[in-house]
């Protein structure tokens, strides 16, 4: 036989499961590699960087893509009085801490959805 | 090799989703599979076996010639993919892709998915599963489950510091979060402690380069599965804290991956082996030495993205994509048999080095990306 004989599948692979489909934390990224390098610009007083085909604001040296539905366009950034949405906890979620740490260096340059083959 | 037509199972959708593949829809339909000879599985086994031994020595003429330029990998990785080559560092797993001729009489490497390959729930779990129902006395090439389990036994002994092994992903894939937590529940199994965190949350402490990794929550990460390639992670942000931390995170799959994950790795395949039956003569920049047949790959190029098929001279299939920047590989084309108008590639498993199963995926086209569909299949 070259089948296993017997597949067992866990309590954490069936909590895995019941926790697919609901939203998951805002992740904070850096938005640029050496294969796609950092652009950024400035509007009314708010940073963005260019990511995705559009534009992301900018907290603390990083974007948060997963927050938005689509990146906004340059005149919509452009226009006068525009301001962006960030998500609530916008500080929190990576960067540079006060602590002396750093999180957000891997994991940039996932632009689908998979990162398998 | 057959393509029969089955019913599906009562409830399929139900069955699989609370198996895992919630990813399954237009992926996945029970309504086909495919048969093999017993023999004819042999065959597939030994040869993804020997395959497999070949990649390895061009992995050994990489490093003994210094040919990253000639795989775009940044030479300042050279000796972190040396070290983890020296100490055999532990690998979970890795992929052939196969074009296999309707007898199996002719079998041909197409690539290998060594560094983040996926599928892996529905060849290992789904499947069997399936042929459960369907008949459970027929046989399947499929002892990956046992197989992972077996390893990350073994894997215990190779880890570091507190030996807790975490398992990470991005964050906007179910399908790779599945597979990773699939991984996850092996190793909780097999005895390994283990835990789960998003790759983008991975943290470093500024001042003291002699440390692991963190999670974000300050927990070193001494022992790291990661499904995210080495191609991305040498040119992001902690790329230099890969090599000052080797000592401190040990990462599985191991950075050698870097070279078998690499399309250059079907050039030098054929430098090395130009006569052997189960490789496809591939050349870098160069479609002159075919005579209008062949497939143009980009080097780094992942998921059937800006592949093109070329028959007699002229482009049949194209897809798009944003890879290329560094060439692409021209591969001999071969014409894979159809079945019911579909085209098979045989992806065959490696767990640990060693052969371990067969997950197959189709598609009407001639290029296999993320829109294949997976079928099972069964030998006797």
């Amino acid at each position: 036989m070259k089948k296993s004989k017997q597949v067992m599948l866990g309590a954490l692979f069936t909590l895995a499961i019941g926790s697919c489909g609901r939203d998951q934390d805002d992740q904070w990224v850096t938005g640029y590699n050496n294969q796609y390098p950092k652009r950024d610009t400035s509007f009314n007083g708010n940073h963005y960087r260019f990511y995705n085909n559009g534009w992301y604001p900018v907290r603390n040296g990083l974007i948060c893509p997963s927050y938005y539905r689509r990146p906004y366009s340059y005149s919509e950034i452009s226009s006068s009085g525009f301001s962006p949405s960030l998500p609530a906890h916008s500080v929190g979620g990576g960067g540079v801490h006060a602590d002396g740490f750093t999180s957000g260096g891997f994991g940039s340059s996932a632009h689908g959805s998979s990162s398998g083959e | 090799m057959k393509r029969i037509h089955i019913s599906p199972r009562a409830n399929w959708q139900e069955k699989i989703k609370q198996q895992g593949f919630v990813y399954y829809k237009g992926y996945y339909n029970e309504t086909a599979a495919y048969t093999f000879s017993a023999p004819e599985i042999d065959k597939i086994e030994a040869i993804t076996q020997e395959l497999f031994s070949r990649c390895l020595d061009v992995v050994q003429h990489v490093i003994d010639n210094d040919l990253w330029d000639e795989f775009f990998i940044p030479r300042k990785f050279a000796d972190l993919i040396k070290w983890s080559w020296e100490n055999d560092n532990p690998s979970l797993y890795g992929r052939f892709d196969l074009a296999v001729s309707s007898d199996c009489e002719q079998i041909k490497m197409l690539e290998f998915n060594a560094d983040t390959p996926t599928s892996l729930l529905e060849a290992s779990v789904i499947q069997w599963y399936w042929l459960q129902d369907f008949d459970d006395r027929k046989d399947q090439f499929n002892s990956l489950h046992e197989k992972l389990v077996a390893h990350l036994k073994v894997c215990k002994d190779y880890l570091n510091g507190d030996m807790k092994l975490w398992f990470a992903c991005v964050n906007n894939s179910e399908e790779d979060f599945m597979t990773v937590k699939y991984l996850q529940d092996c190793a909780d199994q097999a005895g390994v402690k283990n835990d789960f965190l998003y790759i983008n949350d991975l943290s470093v402490q500024d001042t003291y380069l002699q440390t692991p990794f963190f999670t974000k929550s300050k927990e070193p990460v001494n022992n790291i599965f990661k499904l995210y390639p080495y191609e991305w992670m040498f040119h992001e942000a902690f790329q230099d804290e890969l090599i000052a931390k080797r000592d401190h995170t040990l990462w599985i799959e191991p950075p050698y991956k870097a070279i078998l994950s690499n399309k250059m790795l079907l050039v030098y395949l054929h430098k090395l082996f130009p006569n052997h039956p189960n490789i496809l003569p591939a050349y870098y920049n160069d479609s002159s030495r075919f005579n209008g047949d062949y497939v143009q790959k980009p080097v780094l190029g992942r998921e059937g993205a800006n592949v093109t098929v070329v028959r007699n001279g002229s482009p049949v299939e194209r897809t798009n994509g944003d890879y290329g920047y560094e060439g692409f590989v021209f591969q001999e084309y071969f014409p894979i048999p159809t079945f019911d108008g579909m085209t098979p590639v045989l992806g065959s498993w490696l767990i640990a080095g060693e052969s371990a199963g067969m997950g197959i995926k189709e598609t009407s086209g001639l290029v296999h990306g993320n829109m294949s569909q997976f079928i099972p299949h069964y030998f006797e």
